[in-house]
């Protein structure tokens, strides 16, 4: 171990929280190196010296402060009891919920603005299958034909000659006039 | 002498007493947390009265076998963070000396015989460290918990603890070396 990656794992070793085998390899190190030596002396000295002052200098609470932030948290649950329900509020998933929900918004408006004709053409379908077989046949589906007369038309592609054939809506051949 | 499973049972089911016994063996630490993270005695005051609302308002989101004492930490960590980023944005003005100065005034009979001095050089050491690495060094070098402990409180890996453990340790260290340049002398 060189003394570079020594010095950077010393504030560790200080307060024994290196693994068994770096605390080795380090101490191996330590003792044929004076300059890492006086730097280890150092942190022990500082975190020595700071954790005294912490342990100290603490604060105390008295009673009387205690008491009245008691006090304050009681007056919470009647601030609450105003808004007992908050849906969109379950701390911590509150973005989550709010995802979800917007989520769900604009997949229902892609159903129903974006595709009316869907939803009419199912409702249709349902209403179908409650009919009887000569009702379903008249009340198809699709949407009736609205030409009484269909023509076909065949060009001949070597000579270029046109034959129109025109049906009324019997599929009885129907003379030009 | 009820336990406090028996007192979070209790609270949870509206005996408010009970809450004030829950948490009086606590309220201590909290302010202490509070305390090192901000170095005035009424903000610490104003973040433990909001670490007793939270814990009020979610203890019923703590489970059962979780440790209690572990959830207080994490609460007030979190309490102390969320209050010093709204410190940083209203307070910048305000120098770190003038804060402990109305810290001094305001605190407890009992601990103005401590130093000057002493507060002075606490407060310059833990100013040099990030809310992060400040959180890290209180709980494992002032309340003595595990890295694994202290790793699920602050809510990263172990390793990361260790990381900000090593930066919060070398920059106190440096802090001590330009307070006390004795040592910095004989270290050279």
């Amino acid at each position: 171990m060189n003394c570079k990656k020594a010095r950077s794992l010393l504030p560790l070793l200080i307060g024994e929280d290196l693994s068994s085998k770096k605390t080795k390899a380090l101490k191996k190190h330590l003792q044929s190196c004076p300059g890492c030596q006086q730097e280890l002396r150092s942190y022990d000295l500082s975190l020595k010296r700071v954790k005294e002052w912490l342990k100290k200098d603490q604060v105390l609470w008295n009673e009387a402060d205690w008491i009245k932030a008691i006090e304050k948290v009681k007056e919470q649950p009647e601030k609450l009891k105003t808004f007992p329900f908050r849906p969109f509020a379950p701390w911590p998933f509150k973005a989550v919920w709010a995802y979800t929900l917007m989520a769900v918004i604009i997949f229902v408006l892609t159903i129903f603005l974006a595709k009316p004709w869907l939803v009419k053409k199912n409702l249709e379908l349902v209403a179908n299958q409650n009919l009887s077989p000569s009702e379903k046949v008249e009340k198809s589906p699709w949407p009736a034909p609205s030409q009484d007369v269909i023509s076909m038309r065949m060009v001949s592609k070597e000579t270029g000659l046109k034959i129109i054939w025109v049906f009324n809506k019997n599929f009885d051949l129907e003379e030009k006039k | 002498m009820k336990n406090e499973e028996e007192l979070i049972e209790e609270v949870l089911d509206g005996n408010f007493d009970s809450f004030a016994a829950l948490l009086h063996p606590y309220r201590q630490l909290i302010l202490n947390i509070g305390y090192r993270m901000t170095g005035n005695y009424e903000e610490a005051k104003e973040i433990s009265q909001e670490v007793l609302l939270k814990i009020f308002k979610h203890l019923k989101s703590f489970k059962k076998g979780q440790s209690f004492k572990n959830w207080i930490y994490k609460t007030t960590i979190n309490c102390g963070h969320d209050y010093l980023k709204k410190r940083i944005k209203h307070l910048k003005a305000v120098k770190s000396q003038e804060i402990f100065q109305s810290g001094r005034e305001t605190s407890e009979p009992e601990n103005r015989y401590l130093s000057l001095e002493m507060r002075e050089n606490i407060n310059r050491c833990l100013q040099a460290l990030t809310p992060h690495e400040k959180a890290v060094f209180l709980l494992r070098d002032e309340q003595g918990l595990s890295i694994k402990e202290t790793a699920r409180i602050v809510g990263c890996s172990s390793l990361s603890v260790r990381a900000h453990l090593c930066r919060a340790r070398r920059k106190i260290r440096d802090q001590f070396l330009k307070i006390y340049p004795l040592h910095q002398e004989a270290k050279g």
